[in-house]
């Protein structure tokens, strides 16, 4: 059976009143789900609080999966709205790269390259989220455009767009940073 | 920091492995969310003989009321009296400004809580 059918057996035992069957699903895409809201929040305790509501709506609304898009595409798009809407509750992000720095220390004490990158994503966070999300997921997916779109249900050409102008404010923002 | 070290760092995120109590914690939410009770429906089959009555005596009424040339006329009158009541006293302003803030709370409420319709059939 390949691995679309998997998914669909499995959400069909769940339909059909098997709630234990979630736990299939629940365990094969536990650390796609976690990964990707880590990304969004960066925050370990968060990221799972955040992935366990995006499994329960998955849960509530599977009725409505349409079976001619992949299993993934429809939960990822999900649980991409769930991260959307879980961050807008909450206030942004207002630390600047600049107040980073000036908190974590200077440029020549910040050489490991897990500081680098803990940077880039606060750099990252602090975008606007029309270019936030199609760079998290843009990376999330191995950088697949079609894949980011499909997430984000929005055209590869507009995605395409937004990437690019993500970069250069990301690039603006970090431009003789470390 | 230059585009190529962006680059590289953005494709090497860190991978998390979800704590070993994260599949029991989610099942155990969704044997809640299913062992909840279902919210109470407007009961639309009991209420239908009374919403038909209502609607037939309304309409019936109103057609009996616009027959009698005496009944309009004194509803005439008496509209005609509020009409120059409400100007008297600027109520229509008031009025006015009632339905401006209606219709900006309604189309703000509207918007926030409105969801993007691309994920399809309540995928959102």
């Amino acid at each position: 059976m390949s691995m679309g059918g998997e998914d669909e057996a499995t959400v069909d035992r769940v339909l059909e009143g098997d709630t234990a069957a979630f736990a299939v699903i629940v365990s094969k895409w536990q650390g796609p789900l976690v990964n990707l809201a880590y990304r969004f929040c960066r925050d370990h305790a968060r990221a799972e609080d955040m992935a366990q509501e995006a499994f329960l709506r998955a849960f509530k609304r599977l009725g409505s999966w349409r079976r001619h898009a992949a299993f993934s595409t429809w939960l990822f798009a999900l649980a991409t709205n769930v991260y959307r809407d879980a961050l807008r509750r909450v206030a942004p992000d207002t630390l600047t790269v600049e107040d980073e720095m000036a908190t974590t220390g200077s440029a020549e004490e910040i050489a490991l390259d897990a500081d680098r990158r803990e940077l880039v994503h606060r750099a990252v966070k602090s975008l606007p989220p029309k270019y936030r999300e199609p760079l998290v997921l843009f990376y999330f997916h191995e950088q697949n455009v079609a894949a980011t779109a499909a997430s984000l249900g929005l055209p590869a050409g507009t995605v395409k767009a937004r990437l690019s102008r993500g970069r250069d404010l990301l690039a603006s923002k970090l431009r003789n940073r470390l | 920091m230059n585009p190529d070290d962006i680059e590289r760092l953005l494709a090497s995120d860190v991978t998390l492995t979800p704590s070993p109590t994260f599949l029991a914690s989610v099942m155990r939410a969704v044997k809640r969310e299913r062992t909840a009770l279902p919210p109470l429906a407007f009961p639309w089959k009991r209420a239908f003989p009374g919403i038909l009555a209502l609607a037939t005596g309304l309409i019936g009424g109103g057609i009996s009321v616009a027959g009698d040339t005496a009944i309009m006329r004194m509803l005439d009158e008496q509209l005609t009296q509020v009409a120059i009541m409400v100007i008297a006293a600027h109520l229509h302003w008031v009025a006015l400004a009632l339905v401006v803030t209606a219709v900006s709370l309604v189309t703000a409420n509207t918007i926030s809580s409105s969801e993007p319709d691309w994920l399809g059939n309540g995928a959102s």
